[in-house]
């Protein structure tokens, strides 16, 4: 026997920390020690069965609350202040006494601050939280109403296990009527609650310059740029391009917006379709992957150089999609002025280098290979640690240092490249990525951003050079790290949040329609059925159903059969029998043993067998609990006594 | 399932057992299921164990009529059922009923009387009416007849033939009553002159309400009816029985097991049940083979019910 009050009282505790557990890293330590007090107080309460917090000091203190939420709110800074209201108001309600009125209070405070959380977070966490959460208000609604008719009511621990069965389905329907409701009700275009969604602190995307020497050394942040849901690639065309910067003005290459037309000659055959997931940037470039053909479900401008740029508001997770040939090329119909222009001021060193590359051939090609000789005759090694700051890094890095990363090692290609007379330019995106194969995507992190190197050949056709490549130590450092594939377990759950994000955070409008349509096709499909099939079918169905049926019907049968052997097999355990006598029944063993248990076994399911009557669910559910309590039992049958059970002889009656 | 009509026939049983017949309970208990069974019960054993007794305690506590036929190589049917005797005055025959026309009829020593006789009484035991000079007389509800018979007496007696033993849907002994019981009895006299004034406990139209009770409300399910089939199945394949037990055994078997099961407060049976009256009921219809005829056929029955299983669903 165990009283519901004690129970009641736990799920209300429980109710309360599950409700503010979402929203405590936003919560000021003063409310969280209110919590933390008013909980203490609380439950010394329920123990002496007085509260310290009276009711009126508990109303006139809610009162003060609110006020101190109206002082405090703005249009500005409406959610924190809220829900440190919410937490303060749930703080009196533990403290004081755990009436039915404010166990009902109780339990829809903590509902609402899960609520209200989700305007600050709308993590995964957030999911398990609300399933919790739905399953105790559902235990308690239902206690509640026992205990508000009798607060000393105790049940046995049968009932109990029957009011646990018939409370768990409560909260499974009503969960289930949730998926069914996000899936169906009409979405709006954006996510629905985005607009309250915190702004995301500055995020580094790529740059619109590159201008090496002044960054010393690269940090490895760790963060997430994109994720691309495509089927795995060769790692060799992983190159998602994002901008292209064709001006060099002294050190610095930048973008100049006026771009000679050039046009994309395609390769159909090697089209390629991705998805893109981005997380918030404030660049404005989208990544795609080299070759980019057409870029849809965004608002969007494509280059001629195959720049794609967008506005959106910031703060924005971003989802695209790319059709990209990695096999096309881009040919340029214009002039190639922009693309040998030079800074005026050059060292020395570095025109001789020019003029050597230049001689050594007419075509562009040659002098291409050439420029590649000599980068691997300096020993160059990639390094993006302990650069020294220069005043001029090309020579520096060509000459003396000898050491770089990806901007040092392209910058210093495109600008001997123009030297040599070859139209250059310097292209910035990321290189590589971890492919997911859980989630079929890749992920790519800040860190792979990378810059390489295109290149006019003597078609007019633009080439992709990765002067990076180059390096002594390439292998390593620069490819190595760039696909050195995750733990399992990140895999596992990098997969899991991009679902949580893409199926549920950013479920949308379009997504919405999509899904209807297809249930809609298929739905159509069973439609166009002939009516032959729809007979077929017919028969099918009744055929099934008599299976089921039959199946069923021996189910139940064979349930009954189980539950004799059980029980027979207990009491011959109990009785320290090897086997019960074949015609030992059910009653002369009751008589027999002389237990009450095994009495009421035989007349329960006496009746049901012999009267011809189904087993009920209940019955069998106690028949069930006879056999357990059987386990710890022992008693004599006296077996030579048994085969004479057709002598009366010695009852006077039943 | 009305349990007052049970009581009272438990107290029945009950009073007879402790203040009429002490040692008797079984006996008693088996007389009383042939009752509400509506059939005949045939007593099997010695003389002065109180077979008289207990058919006189019995008619006296039901408040039955009683008849008493007392078997002799010379009783003739019409002994039994009555003549027709020429009445002077009125100038025609008139039928005189006889001993057999009452409800509880106590017929002593019956393998005493010629087969001729055996065989009329039988009959109108079956059939529950007697046909005299072709007119047809209907025998009283509810009708009982008490059979005893003395196995160890052989000479001058006509043993019931086993189709004739058929008829009786239970055949018992008494048997010696405990030794305590027997002193106490021994010290304190013989209970007959008692016995002429026992007080009635059940009327006749209880007694038919009654077995009518048994008979319609007491359900017997398929499990039962296919353990009843079994045993009979069993006995007619057994090796040391010729014959087994008849349907009719099998019917016996039934009607016996409803009044077991109205006694024991149920209303339905259960293989218990069946168990419990099988040897009364069944083991006297057995024919055994010649080559096992020495064989008891209440252990032949009692081994055969061992290895029948109970059904269990």
């Amino acid at each position: 026997m165990i009283g519901i009050e004690p129970i009641l009282h736990l799920l209300v505790y429980l109710a309360a920390l599950f409700g503010t557990l979402p929203v405590i890293r936003f919560l000021d330590s003063w409310v969280i020690l209110g919590l933390v007090l008013a909980t203490l107080l609380g439950v010394v309460g329920d123990r002496r069965g007085h509260y310290l917090l009276k009711k009126t000091p508990a109303t006139l203190l809610s009162f003060g609350l609110f006020g101190l939420f109206l002082l405090q709110v703005s249009r500005a800074n409406l959610v924190e202040p809220l829900i440190h209201m919410l937490c303060l108001l749930l703080a009196v309600r533990l403290a004081t006494e755990k009436s039915p009125r404010n166990i009902l209070q109780l339990f829809l405070l903590a509902t609402i601050i899960l609520a209200a959380s989700s305007m600050l977070t709308l993590d995964m966490a957030y999911l398990a939280y609300l399933v919790l959460l739905i399953l105790l208000v559902t235990f308690g609604l239902v206690l509640l109403t026992f205990y508000a008719s009798d607060r000393q009511l105790r049940l046995g621990r049968r009932d109990w296990r029957l009011l646990l069965k018939v409370m768990t389905l409560l909260p499974v329907g009503s969960l289930l009527l949730m998926l069914v409701l996000f899936v169906v009700l009409p979405r709006t275009q954006m996510p629905l609650w985005n607009f309250l969604n915190p702004k995301p602190t500055a995020v580094i995307g790529m740059s619109d310059e590159v201008r090496p020497g002044t960054v010393l050394e690269l940090s490895t942040s760790g963060r997430i740029a994109f994720r691309v849901e495509v089927e795995k690639l060769p790692v060799d065309s992983l190159y998602w391009r994002g901008i292209v910067l064709n001006q060099l003005e002294g050190q610095v290459w930048k973008r100049s917006a006026q771009v000679p037309k050039e046009t994309l000659v395609a390769e159909p055959s090697s089209e390629i379709l991705l998805n893109f997931f981005t997380e918030p940037k404030s660049d404005r470039y989208l990544v795609t992957l080299d070759q980019p053909r057409s870029v849809e479900q965004i608002r969007h401008r494509q280059g001629l150089d195959g720049v794609v740029t967008g506005r959106w508001g910031s703060g924005r997770k971003l989802r695209y999609q790319v059709r990209a040939q990695p096999a096309a090329y881009s040919r340029l119909e214009d002039s190639s002025e922009l693309y040998l222009q030079l800074p005026e001021k050059l060292s020395a060193r570095v025109r001789d280098v020019g003029r050597q590359v230049a001689s050594a051939g007419e075509t562009n090609r040659q002098r291409i290979d050439q420029l590649e000789r000599f980068f691997l005759q300096q020993n160059l090694s990639y390094s993006a640690r302990r650069l020294p700051a220069t005043e001029n890094p090309v020579e520096t890095f060509l000459f003396e240092t000898r050491r770089g990363y990806c901007e040092y090692f392209a910058s210093s290609f495109a600008l001997l490249l123009r030297l040599a007379g070859v139209p250059a330019r310097l292209v910035g995106g990321y290189l590589g990525g971890d492919y997911n194969d859980l989630g079929g995507y890749y992920l790519v992190g800040e860190d792979l951003a990378h810059v390489w190197v295109e290149a006019l050949d003597d078609e007019g056709r633009w080439l992709r050079i990765d002067p990076s490549r180059l390096a002594t130590n390439a292998e390593q450092a620069l490819l190595a790290s760039r696909q050195q594939g995750l733990p399992r377990l990140r895999v596992l759950g990098d997969a899991l949040l991009h679902n949580w994000s893409r199926l549920v955070l950013n479920y949308d409008l379009r997504q919405q329609f999509s899904l209807i349509r297809e249930v809609g096709q298929q739905v159509r499909g069973i439609g166009e059925l002939k009516t032959v099939d729809l007979r077929l079918l017919l028969w099918m169905l009744s055929a099934l159903a008599l299976i089921a049926g039959r199946l069923l019907w021996q189910r139940h049968r064979k349930r009954d059969q189980l539950l004799i052997r059980a029980y027979r097999k207990q009491v011959a355990r109990s009785a320290g029998l090897e086997d019960l006598p074949v015609d030992l029944g059910l009653f002369a063993l009751a008589k027999q043993s002389g237990e009450e248990l095994c009495r009421r076994f035989a007349e329960v399911y006496g009746r049901s067998i012999y009267r011809g009557e189904a087993l009920s669910q209940a019955d069998y559910q106690q028949l069930r609990q006879i056999i357990r309590q059987l386990r710890g039992r022992r008693f004599s049958l006296a077996v030579e006594k048994l085969s004479r059970v057709g002598d009366n002889s010695n009852s006077p009656d039943g | 399932m009305d349990s007052n009509r049970r009581k009272q026939v438990l107290n029945v049983i009950d009073v007879l057992a402790t203040d009429y017949l002490q040692g008797k309970v079984r006996a008693i208990r088996l007389a009383l299921i042939s009752l509400l069974a509506g059939g005949h019960l045939l007593l099997e054993d010695i003389p002065g164990l109180g077979k008289t007794s207990l058919a006189l305690a019995l008619s006296g506590i039901l408040g039955l009529e009683f008849g008493r036929i007392q078997c002799t190589s010379d009783l003739l049917p019409s002994d039994i059922t009555g003549l027709s005797i020429f009445d002077r005055q009125q100038n025609s025959f008139h039928f005189v009923k006889g001993p057999i026309f009452n409800n509880l009829v106590l017929v002593d020593e019956v393998n005493r009387a010629m087969p001729k006789t055996q065989s009329a009484m039988l009959e109108a035991m079956e059939e529950r009416r007697v046909t005299v000079e072709g007119v047809t007389y209907e025998l009283p509800e509810p009708f009982l007849v008490i059979a005893t018979q003395n196995p160890a007496e052989q000479v001058g007696t006509f043993p019931l033939p086993e189709s004739q033993l058929d008829r009786f849907l239970m055949t018992t002994g008494i048997g010696y009553p405990p030794p305590e019981l027997e002193k106490k009895i021994i010290q304190l006299g013989s209970v007959r002159e008692e016995l002429e004034t026992i007080k009635p406990l059940f009327s006749r139209e209880e007694i038919l309400e009654t077995r009518k009770l048994v008979r319609e409300q007491v359900q017997l399910g398929d499990q039962v009816a296919g353990y009843i089939h079994t045993l009979l199945e069993r006995s007619r394949e057994h090796a040391t029985i010729s014959s087994g037990i008849s349907t009719r055994g099998g019917l016996s078997l039934a009607s016996a097991a409803r009044a077991e099961a109205f006694l024991e407060g149920r209303d339905y049976v259960i293989p218990e049940d069946v168990q419990k009256i099988a040897i009364p009921v069944a083991a006297h219809r057995l024919i055994l083979r010649p080559e096992h005829e020495t064989l008891n056929k209440e252990e032949v029955l009692r081994s055969l019910l061992a290895e029948i299983p109970v059904p269990m669903g």
